[in-house]
């Protein structure tokens, strides 16, 4: 307790100072050991003993996380490390490496400026290396390599000393060839990992020691003895020569950036606004006595303190009771309460936060995961945090009990609030509510929280895949929609759009958080014509609304409720009430009512959702399906098992490659096909093969199967049990 | 209801007839004031999406004039945009001609469109317009129809959140409270001025007869639907 408390002191003095701090994450694959490697770095802070480290997962704080093994909730913690006489301050967020989970990875990317990208030696890169990898370089946060688990490589697949070195290298090539193929202007401006160069160290988190090429010149140990050691399976002494925690810290102060190097870098990508105005400057030069600007990266709930909010503070200072305000709502004043920063479970109050560091506050009651934090009233907000996967798979829940209704409700806000990745649709009629998440392990970790945690008993259906609905035609020919009183009449035409486009869209590079001559110009360069560019009305997941129509009276008033009309066709297509992605939409002629009344939303709205999806409809609206790319790694002998597993789920398989006596088959399937994927896989290849998934996109269903499926989804959703027609919403 | 009202008492006036709710409540509140309600006058609109008049059951006002002891002007229009209110001018010309008219009564709430247009006609007729409802609290308005005698029923529905269980249902204090209930972001007029209802009436205080409905069937095609009164008759 006392070395905590001293840690605490140590920590406060340093927060003050941007050029000692180092914001970091870690971040891997699972199962390649990053908690374990947190809990070392910890142990060395003397957060927790020396002896601990490696097996209490200090970080895991929730008692399902401990249960299961594996990391689900990013968590922070902030330690001291000296180096070359100096004290730093290391804000770390340990993150999970489950692909369900990546949504966390996205927010700690977000607060952080580098990151301890960690891989198995025996396993190498995999593909969720590949996505956090991948995640950190489009946030600008600078990568060094820690090579896990070499402990691994001499005792259970004896390599000698020389095939170690060239495995090792390996591995490193990899990662640089990521790197170079995701962001190659920072790959040639020094991101490239070089172990002469010091930012790649090896290790064993497990046994607590590691080395890198500075250590060893640092400490005077050699590889040979290195590997030495490890042979005659003497781990304490290795990790007395060389303890993890030094040679790791050592390099995240040497080679990760400060918040004052990183933030100039970082600011033009994730925030759009002018770097001339007094928060612009604040945030590139992380001037505490700026404007403050803040962007919460996740939301939490204690139960004395209420909800938390931690993010990263790019400007200005944090002090309680002062005055916040939160982007994108009504401006009302949310007050500090309490300022704080997390170290591992615990919150700790300071006085007063600079910018550069990682805050925990409390009061900021309008804030959600991924808000803009100020104390200027209006400013632009940051870059919203969007996770490259999308949620795939729904499960509907219900109180168990009757009193538990309005609880129930309660706590689904919560858990919506801590985590965005997933979406919650509460629908207080039927009380019959539905929560969309990345994965079957996702969502059985949420609803096993919210009997656990939040401590409501609910019932749970089966999972239910999310599809969606793109059209595959152009329709050129405007489609009408009539209000109901017949006094307004909407003409629109749909066009697919194109890939790069929605490419553009996601990666942010077109958004409606631009100034509209920014999205102008992107538009341009996205091949739109320049009256269409400039007619940009709204962006709806990857959809975008043109409205080419020219001086007609009213229609501004009228444009929000085209827009919400325009939202509800677009959360349901016509086929299966699906989401719609990809579609075009330009508004081409309208006419209004001149009375306001004759015009309002129940008239807009039915009129303007009615053409889309009856449009739609004539421009061959599809159903698509989302698919997971399978990596199942087996003994040759199994090989059999595990191709068939893919090729019996309408999957299909494009890749083996085979290493040693084991082999890796790559392939995809639709994720509707792959409940219970986990047990068949392992009696399939008797419980000998390893495998792992990720998102792979939405592709449209095969007309063999379309009808079938979109029959289904009509059937579960209540719907007529009728392939749709254009006249059922045009008159 | 209004300061004008005082300056009716006495006065002869037409009251422009719709079959539905706010035009013979109108004109009860006129009758009500001390003033003579002279006749009725309906435009018959060939167009069924008309801006200016409203149109389901609209031959039936028929049976409303009979029932209450008034005579009617009918006028038929194309009801094409603007032009229908040549057809409009014409029939309060006539009625003003036939029955010695001081004004016209209208139903208007909340349409400027409507209530401007009318105005006008009246003002190069030199005749008074009155529209005793106008801008008055719609749910007050509504909520009065039942306990001051009328019965009325919902004719037509033209609005989101509206579907076919409405159509024939009476307009009472239940009718009032569902409507609230799924207005929410339609923000649907209670009286359903933007359009969104629309209302027949089988009696009122001055009625001497009642209307009793002997068939109706209900129509209902994308997001619209009509009650519509196929036949009819007075008890």
């Amino acid at each position: 307790m006392s070395r905590g408390k001293k840690t605490v002191e140590r920590v406060m003095q340093l927060m003050n100072q941007p050029e000692s701090i180092r914001n970091i994450g870690i971040v891997a694959h699972i199962d390649h050991g990053k908690t374990t490697l947190s809990d070392n770095l910890l142990a060395g802070a003397g957060i927790i003993s020396g002896d601990l480290a490696g097996k209490a997962c200090w970080m895991d704080s929730d008692e399902e996380e401990q249960a299961r093994g594996i990391t689900i909730d990013a968590s922070n913690v902030s330690m001291v490390h000296e180096y070359g006489g100096k004290e730093y301050l290391i804000n770390m967020i340990d993150t999970p490496g489950h692909v369900d989970f990546g949504g966390d990875v996205t927010r700690a990317m977000r607060a952080v400026d580098g990151a301890v990208v960690l891989v198995d030696a025996v396993e190498g890169t995999m593909p969720q290396t590949e996505t956090v990898l991948r995640q950190a370089l489009k946030e600008r946060v600078k990568p060094v390599l820690f090579i896990n688990k070499v402990d691994r490589l001499i005792n259970e697949l004896q390599v000698d000393e020389m095939e170690m070195q060239i495995r090792l290298g390996k591995v490193i090539d990899k990662v640089n060839k990521l790197i170079k193929g995701m962001n190659e202007e920072m790959y040639n401006n020094g991101w490239k990992l070089d172990a002469a160069g010091g930012t790649v160290a090896f290790g064993s988190a497990l046994y607590n020691w590691a080395i890198s090429v500075p250590y060893m010149k640092k400490s005077g140990i050699s590889f040979k003895e290195v590997y030495e050691h490890c042979k005659k399976g003497e781990m304490k002494e290795l990790a007395k020569k060389s303890p993890l925690c030094e040679v790791v810290l050592d390099m995240v102060v040497s080679f990760l950036p400060n918040p004052k190097i990183a933030q100039p870098r970082r600011v033009g990508v994730i925030w759009h606004g002018d770097v001339n105005t007094p928060e612009g400057k604040g945030m590139m030069t992380c001037d505490p006595t700026a404007p403050s600007c803040m962007m919460v990266t996740d939301i939490s709930f204690d139960p004395h303190a209420g909800e938390v909010a931690t993010g990263r503070l790019f400007s200005g200072k944090l002090t309680r009771g002062d005055e916040m305000y939160i982007m994108g709502t009504a401006k009302k004043v949310n007050r500090l309460q309490q300022v704080g920063i997390f170290m591992g479970p615990t919150r700790v109050e300071v006085p007063e936060l600079y910018a550069g560091n990682i805050a925990a506050v409390t009061g900021l009651k309008d804030a959600v995961v991924g808000s803009t934090v100020s104390s200027l009233m209006e400013m632009t907000p940051f870059e919203s945090l969007e996770h490259y996967s999308e949620p795939v798979v729904t499960v509907a829940v219900e109180a168990k009990n009757m009193k538990d209704l309005p609880k129930l409700v309660e706590v689904l806000r919560q858990v919506a609030k801590e985590d965005p990745t997933l979406r919650v649709n509460i629908n207080e009629e039927t009380g019959e509510h539905l929560i969309s998440g990345m994965g079957e392990l996702h969502l059985e970790i949420i609803t096993g929280r919210i009997k656990r945690d939040k401590g409501v008993e609910i019932i749970t259906s089966e999972p239910i895949v999310v599809y969606r609905e793109t059209i595959t035609q152009e329709l050129t020919d405007p489609v009408e929609g009539k209000s109901p009183n017949r006094h307004n009449r909407f003409y629109f035409t749909l066009h697919p759009l194109p890939e790069h486009v929605v490419e553009m869209i996601k990666s942010h590079e077109i958004s409606m958080n631009q100034e509209s001559l920014e999205r102008r110009d992107a538009m341009v360069k996205a091949g739109f014509e320049k009256d269409e560019a400039k007619s940009v009305k709204d962006i709806y997941a990857t959809n975008i609304l043109l409205d080419m129509t020219k001086g007609i009276q009213y229609l501004n008033e009228t444009m929000e409720l085209i827009i919400d009309g325009i939202h509800e066709a677009l959360d349901g297509g016509p086929l299966a009430d699906e989401p719609v992605q990809n579609m075009l939409i330009k508004l081409v002629d309208v006419k209004l009512h001149e009375d306001a009344i004759h015009r309002g939303p129940a008239q807009v709205i039915p009129a303007v959702r009615s053409a889309i999806k009856g449009g739609m409809l004539l421009a061959g609206d599809s159903l698509l399906e989302p698919l997971q790319k399978l990596h199942i790694t087996v003994p040759q002998d199994n090989m059999g098992g595990a191709t068939s597993q893919i090729q019996s789920r309408r999957g299909q398989v494009f890749d083996m490659a085979s290493e040693g006596d084991t082999i890796t088959v790559i392939g995809k399937a639709p994720v509707a096909e792959l409940f219970g994927f986990a047990g068949d896989v392992r009696s399939a290849t008797e419980g000998r093969a390893m495998w792992n998934s990720e998102f792979a996109g939405f592709e449209i269903v095969p007309s063999g199967s379309a009808k079938e499926i979109v029959l289904q989804i009509r059937k579960r959703k209540g719907l007529k049990e009728e392939l749709p027609k254009p006249a059922d919403y045009l008159a | 209801m209004n300061s004008q009202m005082n300056d009716v008492k006495q006065m002869r006036f037409g009251a422009l007839l719709s079959g539905g709710k706010d035009s013979l409540y109108a004109a009860w509140k006129v009758m009500q004031m001390g003033s003579d309600i002279a006749c009725f006058i309906t435009i018959r609109s060939k167009n069924a999406e008309s801006y200016m008049f409203h149109t389901p059951n609209i031959s039936l006002t028929r049976l409303q004039a009979e029932a209450s002891a008034i005579p009617l002007i009918e006028q038929e229009t194309e009801g094409i945009e603007e032009k229908e209110l040549l057809d409009l001018a014409t029939s309060i010309h006539c009625a003003s001609e036939k029955f010695h008219l001081d004004g016209i009564v209208t139903g208007a709430i909340q349409s400027v469109y409507q209530a401007t247009r009318i105005e006008r006609i009246c003002h190069q007729e030199g005749l008074w317009c009155i529209s005793p409802l106008w801008q008055c609290d719609q749910e007050t308005y509504v909520r009065s129809l039942a306990n001051e005698g009328f019965e009325v029923i919902v004719a037509g529905v033209f609005a989101d959140s509206l579907d076919a269980s409405w159509l024939g249902t009476h307009i009472d204090r239940t009718f009032v409270d569902r409507l609230k209930k799924v207005s929410g972001k339609y923000q649907i007029s209670i009286a359903g001025e933007g359009g969104e209802y629309e209302s027949f009436v089988l009696n009122a205080p001055f009625f001497k007869k009642r209307i009793i409905i002997e068939k109706a069937e209900i129509l209902f095609k994308h997001g619209a639907g009509n009650y519509r009164i196929i036949s009819a008759g007075l008890v």
